[in-house]
């Protein structure tokens, strides 16, 4: 204790420490103690520490009036000088700002498509408090985007936490209005309190109101636009389906792109009663319906979902277990069935987020690099400095500064080029991104402090190293830094690691990708045209339909049903005889088709039959394919009575095929027939066509299609389209990966450009004296280049396993895959290789081919 | 040559009347008791370091003394041309002051 009062604060010593600059004011310190002292014997140490405080805090304005103003004529100084090496080394400044430019456009435009993807669904007011209900049956029913019709009412009568609760549900209809007819996807039907827990900007009407009367409908100014042009949509009717009138009873804005929950027209929630009369709300179905709460402001999630058992148990269903789902994270976290719209994944972000990071990486190591490649050039400038009194702090400073401002260069140059490249950058991750780099003081700061940091990160290397010359070995010329020259070995396998890394990952997922295409799906893809039916009264004509359209010699075929083959996925279970309970509640894939499906796709029936119009009683006929059979463990299906109350039986069973995209296992399925029951829609038309004028084929399909179904609007596609889209996003991750491998492969040889010159340089009179004892062009080349492909050898050892690991488990995301294989990395080996041999060769040749005489005539 | 600045005389001064035993404490203690202000260590040096460069004193430095931590003391002593500077001064305030009179105490 008494040693303590002593002496003054140490926080306060510390701080005049850092203040001190030269030596002498290191002995001014001095005089703070002795006085110090003096005080402490006078008035005791009460008195003295907080003199001392008071004269090292009130010093500090002093300080940095003097360290602010100093730091200015330096700075002016350093700029100069970086300017005069920008100018006298125009290349080497070229490729420097170049790399770091590049490298920071990636960074950006991944910054930005990840801020935007952050961004969904924060628009509403009080975002945070809003969730959306899910619910799973454990054992039996995954996650569930989708919940009861009567959920929302009792919520809101139950838990006085819930401040709001709504409802939403697709309705895809036709609508027509005059001779416009469009079938609209995002038709949704919801309850007023829509407007409660949501916040879309209204223009016209009052939306609460007209959320409360049946069939009235309000619409997004895009929408309005599209069916009234200039009118005024206000009071109007729509007509949908042919069937129903509604009344246009307000306008909103365009829900914003950054939702997850995308509209064209609304319509109030009660409708539903009057489009299905015999549908009633109940607490055992879910019928598409999404709920949505708004619980009080800052309300525990966690205190809810404790209180649903027992809430579910007043209801009878004990069996199901709600989850409420935050809003903001549906779209990033939210991949679970019926959502309204295919959601992003947070590991994406991940992806991006680490490859930003590794680009900017390389790009800032190329600059390490090049910058203490090139030392020789600058170290006399640093001895100068050193000998007229710079201290290293100095030089580490200058060189920072220097690393900044080429950063900073480089900034305003990737501003440019994100601004190129941001179109084609929209197209390739899907999104509507914005750059406004100048008007947008968030994004400018952020992108300021981005170059700071690059230009820290690239500069901290050349700063300590350049810095630490030693001015009398300088001048006399002595140079020796081996540790330096490992350090750079060590950034090029880096660099060369990640690209190669990358490469590897994207010629796997175009392996992958490959593998998809050419994968045999068990049914024919080829030459079948889908047509899009929405009219209910072809159901009672489609056999005639048929007959006409097989009329035309280069149909080969046609049949309608109400699911395409590649997307099977309703889930139904099913009765039949000698069940076992635990079967009970097996869930089956369940298609409904009509009798020329299989045929017309090519699917093989292993045994039993097709559906027949011979037998009348096929229509309550199934089919099953062989994982069906399997899964309930028949020995001879043919004739077991199956169905959902065993009243039908089975007539045949099919080979298994691909009936979901390939990230899934395929699962039991069962084909019924489209005449089963009367309420089952025909969604599509397949056509199989002849390769031949498949223009005029399409004229004719056409043509038939207005003949039986009239208003309607005649939409297709190619089945094959169809099954190549299912794997969009990950064709998309191929292509971005693609480009950011060339990229980095781009940034990297940059680099590996300046090395290669510098070293030949370096070496010019060793290749000189080789050279006249008898050294071959090639000799020389081979001996320059195999530094460079050493170093190449070591990167690729250590990016094969790192690259096997994180391509293997995205692969582990199919049910059916590809093998990595050896090729790939062959193949990658020799694509770095090859890029890193023409890198460097034309230095090396230059070097090679140069005539001794002019290297070594000055010895 | 250009005035002195107050604050440069009062340093000056100080630095003078201390002779051989003007370094920091003192001249620190100096410039309190005729200013009776606290005065600051980081203002002060950099007032002293301003002086240095204008040439008016100039700085060595003494032995190392145990109850400074080991450090040694900085003495400032006057060039000639500080001197200089401060007899300017002197004259300069006696033209300044020159036929005024005292101000009488009970005027207010």
């Amino acid at each position: 204790m008494k040693t303590d009062k002593q002496i003054p604060p140490h926080f306060a010593k510390w701080l005049l420490f850092r203040m001190s600059r030269y030596e002498d004011e290191f002995l001014c310190i001095g005089d703070l103690d002795e006085e110090y002292k003096e005080i402490l014997q006078q008035a005791g140490h009460h008195k003295a520490r907080s003199w001392y405080w008071v004269q090292v805090l009130r010093s500090i304005p002093a300080y940095l009036r003097i360290s602010i103003l100093w730091g200015f004529v330096m700075f002016k100084n350093y700029l100069k000088t970086a300017f005069r090496h920008i100018k006298r080394h125009k290349g080497y400044s070229f490729i420097n700002i170049a790399g770091l430019a590049i490298g920071m456009t990636c960074c950006i435009l991944i910054l930005l498509y990840i801020q935007y993807e952050l961004s969904y669904d924060k628009f509403h007011k009080d975002a945070h408090d809003i969730y959306r209900v899910a619910f799973e049956i454990p054992d039996r029913l995954d996650m569930n985007a989708s919940s009861f019709g009567l959920l929302a009412p009792a919520l809101i009568k139950d838990f006085s936490e819930v401040q709001s609760a709504a409802r939403i549900r697709r309705l895809e209809s036709t609508v027509f209005y005059k001779n416009h007819a469009f079938t609209e996807k995002n038709f949704f039907l919801c309850d007023p309190e829509f407007f409660d827990v949501f916040t879309f900007p209204v223009i016209s009407g009052d939306p609460k109101k007209a959320l409360s009367e049946p069939f009235s409908v309000l619409i997004t100014q895009e929408t309005a636009e599209k069916y009234f042009g200039d009118e005024d949509p206000m009071g109007k009717t729509l007509h949908a389906d042919n069937k129903y009138d509604y009344k246009v009873a307000g306008i909103l804005e365009n829900p914003p792109q950054n939702s997850h929950f995308k509209f064209d027209l609304l319509a109030s929630f009660i409708t539903m009663e009057r489009i299905w009369e015999d549908y009633s709300l109940s607490w055992m179905n879910t019928n598409r319906i999404l709920t949505y709460v708004k619980l009080r402001k800052n309300y525990n999630p966690d205190d809810l979902e404790r209180k649903f058992p027992e809430f579910l148990r007043k209801y009878g269903r004990e069996d199901v277990v709600f989850h409420l789902q935050p809003l903001t994270d549906i779209h990033l976290h939210g991949n679970i069935r019926n959502d309204l719209e295919a959601n992003s994944d947070i590991r994406y972000i991940y992806i991006f987020s680490v490859i930003a990071f590794l680009i900017i990486l390389i790009a800032c190591f190329n600059y390490m690099n090049l910058s203490t490649s090139r030392s020789a050039h600058r170290s006399r400038e640093v001895g100068v400095r050193k000998v007229v009194g710079a201290e290293r702090k100095h030089i580490i400073r200058q060189f920072m500064s220097e690393s900044i401002i080429f950063a900073l260069a480089a900034l305003f140059i990737s501003a440019f080029l994100v601004r190129l490249s941001l179109p084609a950058f929209n197209l390739l991750v899907d999104r509507h991104l914005a750059f406004h780099f100048l008007s947008d003081s968030e994004i400018f700061l952020g992108l300021f402090i981005l170059a700071v940091i690059v230009g820290f990160i690239s500069g901290s290397y050349p700063a300590l190293f350049l810095s630490s010359f030693h001015p009398v070995h300088i001048l006399r010329g002595i140079r020796g830094h081996k540790g330096s020259s490992a350090f750079r070995n060590f950034l090029v396998v880096f660099q060369f690691a990640v690209s190669i890394v990358l490469i590897i990952g994207t010629l796997t997922i175009y392996k992958q990708l490959h593998y998809i295409k050419n994968k045999n799906l068990g049914f024919h893809k080829e030459q079948i045209v889908v047509v899009d039916l929405k009219d209910e009264n072809l159901k009672n004509v489609y056999e005639s339909m048929r007959n006409d359209l097989k009329q035309n010699p280069r149909i080969l075929g046609a049949s309608f049903c109400c699911d395409l083959p590649n997307e099977i996925d309703a889930r139904n279970s099913y009765r039949w005889e000698g069940q076992t309970e635990e079967n009970r509640w097996q869930l089956f894939n369940t298609a409904a088709v009509d009798n020329e499906f299989i045929d017309l796709l090519g699917l093989e029936l292993e045994e039993g039959r097709n559906f027949s119009e011979e037998f009348p009683t096929d229509k309550q006929a199934f089919i099953l394919t062989e994982t069906a059979v399997i899964t309930i463990g028949w020995e001879s299906p043919i004739g077991k009575r199956f169905g959902y109350w065993e009243e039908g039986t089975v007539i045949g069973v099919i080979k298994d095929f691909h009936h979901l995209s390939l990230h899934s296992a395929i699962g039991p399925t069962v084909f019924l027939h489209v005449d089963k029951e009367t309420d089952l829609n025909l969604n599509y038309l397949l056509i199989k066509v002849n390769p031949g004028d498949i223009p005029g084929t399409l004229a004719f399909i056409k043509k038939k299609f207005n003949e039986y179904s009239p208003h309607y609007p005649f939409s297709f596609t190619f089945l094959d389209d169809r099954v190549d889209k299912m794997y969009r996003t990950d064709n998309r991750l191929g292509q971005i990966l693609n480009v950011f491998s060339f990229t980095a492969i781009f940034i990297a040889c940059l680099g590996l450009f300046g090395l290669a010159a510098f070293t030949a340089e370096r070496r010019t009179k060793e290749i000189g004296i080789r050279k006249v004892i008898g050294a071959s062009v090639s000799n020389i080349f081979f001996f320059l280049s195999r530094e460079f492909i050493n170093l190449m050898i070591i990167a690729f050892l250590l990016a094969c396993p790192i690259a096997y690991f994180s391509m293997n488990r995205w692969l582990q995301g199919f049910a059916y895959r590809t093998h990595i294989g050896v090729a790939v990395f062959i193949l990658a080996a020799l694509s770095a290789f090859m890029t890193v041999l023409i890198t460097i060769s034309y230095q090396s040749i230059k070097a090679a081919t140069a005539n001794p005489v002019d290297s070594l005539r000055y010895e | 040559m250009n005035e002195l600045t107050l604050a440069e005389e009062i340093l000056l001064t100080a630095i003078w009347r201390l002779k051989e035993n003007a370094y920091g404490v003192t001249i620190r203690k100096k410039v309190a008791e005729v200013t009776r202000k606290n005065v600051i260590y980081g203002t002060l040096y950099n007032s002293l370091d301003q002086l240095v460069r204008k040439g008016y004193v100039t700085k060595t430095r003494g032995k190392p003394v145990a109850e400074r931590g080991g450090r040694s003391k900085m003495f400032y002593t006057l060039t000639s041309s500080g001197i200089k500077a401060l007899q300017n001064a002197r004259e300069l305030q006696r033209r300044i002051w020159d036929g005024i009179p005292e101000f009488s105490e009970n005027k207010s």
